[in-house]
């Protein structure tokens, strides 16, 4: 979700609770809401707000929209193509990643799935080599989604968030030790 | 309902697109490796319903002799998607073939999902949390 979402729905929200807190002071009492609906600037200002409400239930369509489509990954095969979505791939990476000792969480995102790339971004158990276990990690994903999906990964980055502390869940950020 | 008809020595066959749908979706899942169909958001809340829909995840074009047939699927994890796909295809252009007589000139097939063995219903296996040890 882009910055532009963020600020819209928050405005949205900002919306919704104002016209919940004017209907509810309305039940309670006030005449705030009242009085603006008997106002003599009502065409203008209820133009206004009815379009901008408008406006914002528009874009969140859009928003749900665009949050349907899915990315896939297309390859034709003779009797018709198949695409698998890429969220599908990416859960299968995470599945993939878990008999390799050393890795306390993992996530994976394409980035391309033209030439297909992907992301990993992983938080560590300490007392392991950091260079070999992305080595491993690279090289277990690249041969499972070989094996299992039947695409070559062009390329795997993988990105150590953390180290997992080993008192329980608490993550030390990698900024915080060096 | 759209419908395809033949007309025969005895009389007219219409086959309507629906029952070429749930052939499709019936030839998928008993494939080795299909956990289900996957019929969307509406798919979804017509099942919640009650609606028994065998033709869920199934879309179907079809002509005056041909069809073209889109599935959209959940596959097993621990299955090749590969090989299954290839198995879903052959299996649902034979069964459609034999079933209508109708020539399957496409089997698309959308991967929507993997289903883990720990979702017992789970519709789509969405990307698993961040997963501690």
């Amino acid at each position: 979700m882009i910055l532009f979402d963020r600020v819209l729905l928050g405005i949205t929200a900002l919306i919704l609770v104002t016209l919940a807190g004017l209907l509810l002071s309305t039940v309670w009492g006030s005449a705030l809401l009242v009085d603006w609906l008997r106002s003599a600037n009502l065409t203008m200002d209820g133009s206004i707000v009815a379009l901008i409400l408008v406006l914002l239930a528009v874009y969140i369509l859009v928003l749900i929209t665009r949050f349907e489509r899915k990315k896939f990954i297309v390859y034709p095969r003779e009797l018709g193509e198949v695409k698998i979505s890429t969220s599908c791939v990416e859960s299968l990476i995470v599945e993939a990643t878990e008999q390799i000792p050393g890795l306390a969480q993992v996530s994976a995102s394409f980035t391309d799935v033209v030439n297909p790339k992907v992301t990993v971004r992983v938080v560590v158990h300490p007392d392991h080599n950091l260079s070999r276990l992305s080595e491993d990690l690279q090289e277990s994903v690249r041969s499972y989604v070989e094996k299992t999906v039947g695409i070559v990964i062009q390329e795997v980055d993988v990105f150590v968030d953390g180290i997992m502390k080993d008192d329980g869940d608490d993550v030390a950020k990698l900024e915080d030790l060096i | 309902m759209s419908e395809t008809e033949r007309r025969g020595e005895l009389g007219e066959l219409k086959i309507a697109n629906d029952v070429v749908g749930i052939i499709a979706g019936l030839a998928a899942v008993e494939v080795p490796g299909v956990a289900g169909m996957s019929g969307g958001i509406a798919g979804g809340i017509a099942e919640m319903l009650g609606h028994r829909n065998l033709s869920k995840g199934v879309k179907v074009d079809v002509g005056e002799h041909e069809c073209v047939v889109d599935l959209f699927l959940i596959i097993e994890y621990g299955y090749s998607i590969p090989e299954v796909a290839q198995q879903i295809q052959e299996n649902v252009k034979r069964t459609i073939e034999v079933m209508t007589g109708l020539d399957v000139m496409e089997v698309n097939l959308h991967v929507l999902g993997v289903q883990f063995p720990q979702e017992k219903k789970g519709e789509e296996a969405q990307i698993p949390a961040p997963r501690g040890k």
